[in-house]
């Protein structure tokens, strides 16, 4: 008889869903599937809504990633328009999303992730929490916390408030930069860039504490897909989507953004309001991808500033210059991406154009397609948008990097089930090991259900007849 | 970075937070609102969706904090909960790494700063938390009451301490 674990919630993700483990009749792992069970429906809500909502509308997918979807969705606003924005609004875009790369990271990285790390994966989960590591390594929170409120202070700042601001709009950008605020980030980055290169040391030493289990938390061939710019550096905002097999090969490059659906194919399981997109030639699941931190570094050829141009080097040797596959790894490239991220922010505060007021392009909606892609914490995230001749949406089709990631966050938990899961009982460290995978893609299941309100997650252990015998609710 | 908090201008913390999609839960952004842009002497007005552990600096920079937040109604007293509050790491779940309570902020204040500031919860009653942007007329009356409330915790904290007033 098989059986099925359940991990229900899962703990420390944004959002909630769960997990089931099925055991073969004797006992081994058998499958392992990551559940997300709400269902919001943007897609649809949207219709009938003038084109110029878009950006404030599809915010509210979410209270973490509210401002990746204002630039993407602006961006298909952008096309809608057939307007090339000022440099100026250009510029202030890429701040306000390397804001957001950088307080969506540190959130992952320290409030997430951390307690695993540096605490351990068999600690007491009542205290594997950024107060239990405040505890025991106080500089470490206290360096989280710091970093995440230095990029949510931008965008407060920048865009008026922390979650839901409307400051991207078609066009560009609703007000400039003042020079206070101008020199109010720049007095901080120096400190800022000092916490990022510790926390990027520290993790060295902490990672080698999981040489022996890191093969078995998501390590596995995949594509990996984003954007890079037209050097092949690492980009966020715009440049061209890429798509990379697991030996490093370019499959696609410079895919239009219009063209996405000749390449991009969504699958729609029974088990989860969570789509799998796949890349289309290989078919479904053949065309795993993998999007976000990993993909990024993975699918760039350096990352464009010094200091993380030398952590990018010493990434790409883990797996001697080609792709690094294990998806535990994303916690490293997450480092680096807020490295890349303050250095950059440097250049561009240093730069005049910053506080330029010409920020917005005015235009009547000139195509009937707009599709806007760019790169969230999380991944490749893309907007679809199409319009009536009085610029009202008639169509919204929203991919977003978590839904990108399902079927390697599938794949990973099975792999992970497979060596740590023992018998018909759940030990808190098999648990924990299972979550962990999940939690390495930091995925947003709010956002990749576009989903309504606060979602748990189960972790069950099934029989082969399909009875629970065992179930973790957190 | 931050070890030792710089307290020679101590001020006056004041957290009004709520989702404003839902109904009554706004009551304490409501209750800041109009602060926000003209707060009184010596104070900081915050006016949010939620707490966040990346509050504990703000908390820790200040000598007084009232924290003012929607709690459901009691059927059989519907008056304001106002209560003084300190560190208590108790009901900080594991859930809830991106959000905190007053009094888990104030430890993690505590923690990582060193300085645990004096704190109030002023709850305000609150009975409907369906999707809606308005509040319900007790709920309003509610808010009225914790301004008045909040002005004399500052008052009388200012009398006690003899903190000045710093504009």
């Amino acid at each position: 008889m098989s059986k099925t674990i359940l991990i229900d919630p899962v703990t420390r993700i944004e959002g909630h869903s769960k997990i089931t483990i099925t055991l073969d009749d004797r006992g081994s792992v058998e499958n392992a599937r990551f559940h997300v069970t709400q269902f919001r429906g943007f897609e649809t809500f949207c219709v009938g809504r003038p084109f110029e909502e878009m950006p404030s509308l599809t915010a509210r997918t979410c209270g973490i990633c509210p401002v990746s979807h204002l630039v993407a969705s602006a961006k298909a606003g952008d096309m809608l328009l057939a307007v090339d924005i000022p440099p100026a609004a250009k510029l202030l875009r890429r701040v306000l999303n390397t804001a957001q790369m950088i307080q969506s990271h540190a959130l992952s990285f320290f409030y997430l992730s951390s307690p695993d790390l540096v605490l351990g994966m068999d600690a007491d989960p009542a205290e594997r929490h950024i107060l239990g590591l405040a505890a025991k390594h106080e500089q470490v929170a206290r360096n989280g916390i710091t970093l995440r409120q230095f990029g949510q202070q931008i965008i407060e700042d920048l865009a008026g408030k922390r979650i839901h601001p409307a400051w991207v709009v078609p066009g560009g950008v609703s007000r400039p930069m003042t020079a206070e605020q101008r020199r109010k980030v720049l007095d901080k980055l120096p400190a800022m860039l000092d916490i990022a290169r510790q926390t990027l040391d520290a993790y060295e030493d902490w990672a080698v504490k999981f040489t022996d289990e890191i093969p078995f938390l998501g390590e596995h061939p995949s594509l990996y897909m984003g954007l890079v710019t037209d050097e092949n550096g690492l980009e966020h905002y715009d440049g061209h989507l890429r798509l990379i097999d697991a030996d490093g090969t370019v499959l696609e490059d410079s895919i239009p953004a219009i063209d996405y659906p000749e390449y991009i194919a969504e699958q729609v399981e029974p088990d989860s309001y969570l789509k799998s997109p796949y890349y289309k030639p290989r078919g479904y699941a053949d065309g795993m991808y993998r999007v976000g931190p990993l993909a990024r570094l993975n699918i760039a050829s350096h990352a464009g500033t010094p200091v993380a141009d030398e952590a990018f080097k010493a990434f790409r040797q883990i797996n001697r210059a080609g792709p690094v596959s294990s998806s535990f790894r994303y916690h490293h490239a997450r480092l680096i991406e807020i490295i890349f991220g303050l250095e950059r922010m440097r250049e561009w505060f240093e730069d005049p154009l910053c506080v330029d007021t010409r920020i917005r392009a005015i235009a009547a909606p000139n195509n009937p397609i707009g599709v806007g892609i760019s790169e969230a914490p999380r991944g490749t995230l893309l907007h679809h948008y199409e319009i009536d001749k009085n610029g009202l949406i008639t169509r919204v089709n929203m991919i977003i990097a978590t839904g990108h990631n399902n079927l390697a966050m599938n794949t990973g938990i099975l792999q992970a089930a497979k060596q740590f899961v023992k018998g018909d009982k759940i030990a808190e460290g098999a648990l924990n090991r299972v979550e962990a995978v999940i939690r390495c893609f930091d995925p947003c299941l709010s956002c990749s259900t576009h989903a309504f309100g606060q979602m748990p997650i189960r972790l069950e252990l099934h029989a082969a007849d399909g009875t629970v015998l065992d179930q973790v609710m957190r | 970075m931050e070890r030792s908090v710089q307290r020679s201008n101590p001020g006056i913390l004041i957290i009004g937070y709520g989702s404003p999609l839902r109904g009554d839960d706004a009551a304490g952004q409501h209750a800041v609102a109009d602060w926000v842009d003209s707060p009184p002497s010596g104070c900081e007005v915050r006016c949010l969706h939620q707490l966040t552990p990346d509050l504990a600096g703000d908390v820790a920079r200040a000598t007084l904090v009232i924290f003012i937040d929607a709690v459901p109604a009691r059927p059989e007293a519907n008056d304001l909960q106002v209560s003084r509050i300190t560190a208590d790491r108790g009901d900080f779940v594991e859930t809830a790494t991106h959000h905190a309570s007053p009094s888990s902020l104030l430890a993690l204040a505590r923690r990582l700063y060193g300085v645990l500031p004096k704190a109030w919860l002023i709850g305000i009653p609150a009975s409907d938390f369906s999707l809606g942007d308005t509040l319900t007329p007790a709920t309003a009356a509610g808010v009225r009451a914790a301004r008045e409330i909040a002005a004399e915790i500052i008052a009388a904290f200012r009398r006690d301490t003899g903190v000045p007033v710093h504009a």
